[in-house]
């Protein structure tokens, strides 16, 4: 829920899971409003709620919307007696292919909610009404940040409002948890709670009681897996995994689900509860409640899990277990669907697991031996990206852009591993391939809707054939051998989902024609796929508790079971008149075994761990939270109409600040105001520093900034700064200064990225350059005019920690106006960085050059260079020598020159990763050690003042989490710099970024 | 007392249903009957066997094995040599239980494995035909269903967005055409009670828009509920062909208050596009000088017809105002018995004619 980046599954999957989200987030949906045209914002409000949503497209989802939110609101505020401290703003948006929510209370309550239908792989989300339970589970997010304790409420009144912590000012972090303590509680246990109620809020259907969560956790039983405790899991677990950040919710929700069942659903509920007698500290509350520390309690949870799966391992192997032969000897971590190609003997897939960039892989089946086919630079967790196969052609078709964005549909050339894009946005997945006639079939996600659609070749263009009802869905389709039959997995409103089939000729003459062909009740028919030679369909079912492959046979009309598997099958294909080829679950994902084909008579089912709670407690069952159509929104409604973003600017925050200028301390307050969607932003600071020693005209401090979509203008006056309390590094200045500039994308297709900024600055008053500290300014009033442009394909993996892979450039011109004078510099960079042979260990070449005409004397025409550039506290980038000014194991701007050429060679070793070094509110993560050499050439042209130096150093970060959401950096650094006829020079470094 | 009966008492005894005396009395007599006593000893002992014998669960399976046994596989009813499974049921004709000691006790033992086999056969019948199988009816064997919570769930009905499906309509209250069109296509997909009820609380234009657009049989519905002036301003707006449909579909009093409002063109235009009937009662709807307008403007051909479904004063009148060379036509081409009763109303000349 913390987690900055997009999470798509409800709180398991890419898959869009809501999640409270930071504000980085919140910028790219901006900038995507921003890209979009206009902003043609409508909302509808209620006392509680203040609906907003971009264009005309989704408004007809807005009633329904609103009526989910206030029946939940009404629920959450009866169970928690909670009253919200404003109004919540849902901030609706079509910008991925996928549903997606996402929560944060600081400094509002908001809700961010993508109104796509989700994607239902393994189980992993439910499949009712989708903004139904997405209400219930992110209000319930809200009430959990949002409901204050009198000492909460003290903090708000004084501070104006709930503080929202800034690398800025770092003391807006012990603000920030005085006025919401509860939005520093560890990632699980907002997830535990949420996923708990969403399930009984919407009558049982939810994690609590579903066949994967029981499966991860068996698995790990029965493969004596690490079970992290609850520190390791939010500073290893949600990292590295292949299921990363979905881990929180897995863990967080088998906690609470324990507790439920050994101590009642209601102590649970005062856990979470910030009632006016609870503790602050989300841990100390567990104490007092249960009376016994937390990390206590977790340790017996874990015996208790050990207990139970053994049980269920038990009543499993009551039958014979289905013999398998595995084809690779690891697991594949997620892993797509996948393509028999009978004549090569190979599979067809896309994986993704730590330590490797997401591709489309072959695999002989004899062998095991994998020969990738290409990278798959945005896949989605569990399924990695959607594909289909034409075996005439050799082509695999596959879709990227899978987790974030709009998909696009793309195609490979198995043979020779040429891919290449055949339609942008298509926004279809769920590929389906028809042998007949070639045509592609898919399912659409657009403005709320499934659509069936059909790609005919060259494919070029997607043809919408059926749409179905909002809040249906279809998933899991298939085509026969003879092109006349679709099947697919069905999903009602009600979460009822069926196996059907569907009439391609029939659909295709204008008939839309679903008939359902069975149903495993109360559970998902997943993955089914037709023989080769149509007589049979293969899926798997998690009806007995245990994803197992079923087999319907079309001549007796027949649903028989063909395995009994401990952990789970998944994704059955035909390899042989009587084998398949299924990928069982691992805790490292999953992996491709080989199995026959054998009609189980009998097999066990299993026990869920949910169902237990609901027996011994039946009370959960009158927490349903009913039908939304039980609330009359037109009632309700306060306004409705156009946003008026400036008009909804409100104040967010006051508070105390102390900043350093030039090597005095300055005392002052900060403010920020914001309107409820972060369109608009305001930031002043005023601060005085009493010093003495500082003239009269240099104790007053003034800062204000203005944010607009993609505009910033700011003003300063004795600029100061907090990290100039500590140095070396100084960024205060004397004198005054007013900027503007415009940031945009003219590529947003990520990887891919192509940036661009503008901006214009006048300055007055000033005594050195405001880039360069120790450089003194030939002129006090000067303007500077600059631009850049920046293109960035890079590339990480499962478990890395920096980009491991890709390239980067960068063009930058900065003109500088001084009485009628003007001193130009253009600057370029490239970097490139290639993998090696271990995992996470990259090698990068990062160069840069620059050159200006103007006078050589004059401190505008130079670049300046030197130092690491690292405060002793910073909030700036930790890498700092990577930066074109940096020259370690010099002084800071020590070297200038009119022009320059740099190089540098940079190792970056595997990071280290920490299951548990800490204590619950500070804890190390993980640690990296990079190994640098750069060479450095000034003053090219002119070999009387040529300079030539060479550094040598290394770096060594320490990642920490203070309060589990606060991110700090620890740095150790040294270098010394080489340069002839000069002894040679040596810097430590340490510095301490917060934020 | 007989042998039977001291072992009746013995069984009895050990399932503790004796009274006290009748204890006592078996005590007695096993004290004077050492082979009694030590059949009586070897009974208490079967029973603290059998007591000792753990309870076992019948195997889900139990009806498969019982029934593919070989024994029943190869029963064969009525075959002779074949050793029928039932045949266990059957007490051979010499054995007593009545004449020798030791047939009590193989009297019992068959009462065991009588009972035995009992217990067999029920266990079989319930197995089969009232233990909860699993829900599945295609399930074949024994697929344990997991046990899930699943209350009743939202339906299709719960879940109102502003479009076509579970519509919830509301009158637009935008003038901005996009929300028209919008609202137009919501109206299109609407139940058509939900469409008349829709239209019914729309603005002028609004309805107007939809007219225009709607299908032909809705067109009638909806121009029935406009006002007449309604009517009015859209018939004028419509193309001749719906207009004609609307006509046609509309109740008479309806079409002719409508007829009298339309300008004369159309009118005339609407005449010569509608069918006979409906052209007469146009006529008649009409007031006399826009009958003999519209009679003027119609084709010689379409007049003569007019003329002969025309109403007999109309008939009278349109003969005044018809040019005398039509009248002489008119009355040439109408039947005898009509040119009988024109003559007492036509003037003289037309007569001569």
């Amino acid at each position: 829920m913390f987690s900055p980046s997009e999470h798509r599954h409800p709180p398991h999957t890419r898959h869009r899971r809501p999640h409270v989200r930071r504000p980085a987030t919140l910028v790219l949906a901006l900038l995507w409003l921003a890209a979009a045209g206009s902003a043609q914002l409508s909302t509808y409000q209620t006392k509680d709620m203040r609906l907003v949503w971009f264009g005309s497209e989704s408004a007809y989802l807005m009633p329904h919307v609103g009526r989910c939110f206030e029946n939940s609101l009404r629920f959450h505020r009866k169970l928690f007696d909670y009253t919200p401290s404003e109004e919540i703003t849902v901030f609706l948006h079509d910008m991925n292919d996928y549903g997606s929510g996402g929560t944060n209370s600081i400094p509002w309550n908001y809700l961010n909610v993508g109104i796509e239908p989700f994607d239902y792989v393994y189980e992993t989300c439910p499949t009712n009404e989708r903004m139904n339970w997405m209400m219930n589970h992110e209000l319930a997010h809200v009430v959990d940040l949002d409901k204050a304790a009198p000492s909460d409420r003290f903090f708000r009144s004084i501070f104006f409002g709930k503080v929202a912590p800034t690398s800025e000012n770092p003391v807006s972090m012990m603000y920030s948890y005085l006025t919401s303590p509860r939005y520093y509680s560890s990632r699980w246990f907002h997830e535990g709670i949420a996923v708990f109620l969403e399930t009984w809020m919407a009558g049982g259907i939810g994690r609590t009681l579903g066949g994967y969560d029981e499966m991860v956790f068996r698995a790990m039983v029965r493969d004596s897996t690490y079970f992290y405790d609850f520190v390791g899991l939010e500073s290893e677990g949600k990292t590295i995994d292949f299921q990363v950040g979905a881990n929180s919710y897995l863990y967080g929700t088998r906690f609470v689900s324990y507790l439920a069942i050994h101590d009642g659903p209601e102590k649970i509920l005062q856990w979470f509860n910030r009632s006016d007698s609870s503790s602050a500290y989300f841990a100390t509350q567990f104490e007092r409640l249960y009376g016994l520390p937390l990390d206590e309690a977790w340790t017996r949870w874990i015996a208790s899990e050990h207990e139970w799966q053994r049980a269920n391992l038990d009543s499993i192997r009551k039958y014979p277990l289905t013999p398998e032969r595995p084809i690779v000897d690891r697991a594949l971590g997620s892993v797509s669907r996948a393509f028999y190609d009978s004549s090569a003997g190979k599979v067809f897939l896309a994986v993704n697991y730590p330590g490797a960039i997401a591709h489309a892989t072959a695999i002989d089946l004899r062998t095991g031996a994998a020969n990738d086919l290409c990278d798959i630079p945005t896949p989605t967790l569990y399924y990695v990206a959607s594909l289909a196969y034409d075996d005439s052609a050799k082509s695999l078709f596959y879709t990227t852009h899978n987790s974030n964005l709009w998909r696009d549909l793309n195609v490979v050339d198995v043979r020779t591993g040429e891919s290449k894009l055949l339609i942008k946005y298509a926004r279809a997945g769920d590929l389906a391939f028809n042998k007949a006639d070639h045509s592609l079939w898919g399912v659409r996600h657009h403005n709320g809707y499934s659509s069936l659609v059909r790609i005919p070749p060259p494919y070029a263009n997607v043809y919408e054939i059926q749409q179905l009802e909002y809040g249906k869905d279809i998933y899991d389709l298939d085509i026969s051998p003879d092109g006349t039959t679709m099947i697919a997995s069905y999903i009602q409103i009600n979460g009822r989902q069926q196996l059907v089939t569907i009439d391609l000729t029939k659909l295709l003459q204008g008939a839309p024609n679903v008939a359902v062909l069975y149903e495993f009740e109360n559970n998902a028919p997943e993955n089914f796929t037709f023989s080769p030679d149509g007589r049979y369909l293969y899926g798997t079912s998690y009806f007995t508790g245990v994803s197992n492959v079923f087999r319907w046979d079309f001549a007796t009309k027949k649903m028989e079971a063909v395995s009994n598997c401990e952990t789970g099958y998944f994704r059955p294909l035909c390899v042989g008149r009587d084998s398949l080829l299924v990928f069982r679950y691992t805790g490292s994902g999953f992996r491709p075994v080989v199995i026959p084909v054998a009609v189980r008579e009998d097999l066990s089912a299993i026990k869920y761990l949910g169902q237990e709670i609901v027996e011994r407690y039946p009370v959960v069952k009158s927490w349903n939270v009913g039908s939304p159509l039980s609330v009359n929104i037109d009632s309700l409604k306060t306004y409705a109409g156009d946003y008026q973003g400036f008009g909804a600017v409100g104040l967010a925050s006051i508070y105390p600040v102390v900043q350093g200028y030039k090597n005095v301390a300055s005392y002052g307050f900060h403010m920020s105001l914001a309107d409820r969607i972060g369109l608009h932003g305001i930031d002043a600071t005023a601060t005085y520093s009493p010093n003495r020693d500082l003239s009269q005209d240099e104790r007053v401090h003034l800062a204000l900034e203005y944010r607009y979509w993609n505009w910033k203008f700011g003003a300063t006056y004795n600029a100061s700064d907090f990290y100039d309390l500590f140095g070396p590094t100084k960024t205060s200045r004397k004198g005054y200064s007013l900027s503007s500039s415009y940031t945009n994308s003219l590529l947003n297709d990520k990887p891919a990225t192509l940036d661009y900024t503008v901006s214009a600055t006048g300055y007055g008053g000033l005594e050195v350059l405001p880039d360069f500290q120790n450089v003194s300014a030939s002129y006090d009033k000067f303007g500077i005019v600059s631009g850049a442009l920046r293109y960035k394909y890079l590339l990480r993996t499962i478990g890395a920690v920096d980009y491991e892979r890709g390239f980067q450039w960068s063009l930058d011109e900065t003109n500088t106006l001084v009485r009628s004078t003007l001193y130009a510099r253009a600057r370029a960079s490239f970097d490139v960085g290639v993998p090696l042979p271990v995992d996470h260990a990259t090698l990068w070449l990062r160069s840069s050059a620059g050159y200006s005409p103007g006078d050589r004397n004059n401190s505008f025409a130079n670049f300046y260079f030197g130092g690491f550039g690292n405060n002793w506290v910073d909030y700036q980038e930790v890498k700092r020598y990577r930066s074109y000014y940096s020259f370690p194991g010099t002084d800071l701007n020590e070297v200038g020159g009119t022009n320059f050429g740099k190089l540098m060679l940079e190792l970056s070793l595997p990071p280290a990763r920490f299951k548990r070094f800490g204590i619950p509110n500070f804890y190390c993560t993980w640690s990296q050690l990079t190994l640098f050499t750069a060479g450095l050439a000034v003053n090219v042209d002119d070999e009387a003042l040529r300079q030539k130096l060479l550094s040598v150093g290394a770096q060594a970060d320490f990642r920490f989490v203070l309060f589990t959401s606060l991110e700090s950096t620890l740095s150790l650094g040294c270098a010394a710099a080489f340069e002839r006829g000069i002894p040679a020079r040596n810097e430590l470094m340490i510095s301490l970024k917060i934020l | 007392m007989t042998h039977e009966q001291i072992t009746e008492l013995m069984h009895r005894d050990i399932d503790g249903e004796n009274s006290p005396v009748e204890s006592a009395s078996l005590r007695q007599h096993l004290a004077a009957h050492p082979d009694e006593q030590k059949q009586f000893a070897e009974l208490q002992e079967l029973s603290r066997m059998l007591a000792s014998v753990p309870a076992l669960e019948p195997s889900q399976n139990l009806k498969k094995h019982v029934m593919n046994s070989d024994a029943v596989r190869s029963y064969q009813p009525g075959r002779k040599g074949a050793r029928s499974f039932l045949s266990i049921f059957q007490t051979t004709p010499h054995t007593s239980f009545h004449h020798n000691p030791q047939e009590g006790h193989m009297k019992q033992q068959h009462k065991l494995i009588f009972g035995g086999i009992a217990a067999v056969v029920a266990v079989v019948v319930y197995a089969s035909l009232i233990y909860p199988w699993p829900a599945t009816p295609d399930a074949v064997g024994t697929i344990g269903g997991v046990k899930k919570y699943h209350a009743d769930q939202i339906t299709d009905n719960d879940v109102k967005v502003n479009n076509g499906q579970n519509a919830t309509i509301e009158p637009g209250t935008a003038n901005d055409n996009s929300v028209v069109e919008h609202q137009a296509s919501l109206f299109r997909n609407a139940p058509v009670d939900r469409q008349i009820q829709f239209f019914r609380a729309a603005p002028i234009d609004m309805q107007a828009s939809l007219l225009k657009s709607a299908p032909l049989d809705m067109q009638a519905r909806y121009f029935r509920l406009a006002s007449i002036d309604m009517q009015a301003k859209f018939y004028q707006s419509a193309p001749l062909d719906m207009q004609a449909s609307l006509l046609k579909s509309a109740p008479l009093d309806m079409q002719a208050r409508f007829y009298r409002s339309a300008p004369i063109d159309m009118q005339a235009s609407l005449l010569r596009s509608a069918p006979l009937d409906m052209q007469a009662k146009f006529l008649k709807a009409a007031s006399l000088n826009m009958s003999a307008a519209a009679f003027k403007s119609a084709p010689i051909a379409k007049q003569a017809e007019l003329f002969r479904s025309a109403p007999l004063d109309m008939q009278a009148s349109l003969l005044k105002s018809a040019p005398l060379d039509m009248q002489a036509s008119l009355y040439r081409s109408a039947p005898l018995d009509m040119q009988q009763q024109l003559e007492r109303t036509v003037s003289l000349d037309a007569k001569q004619r």
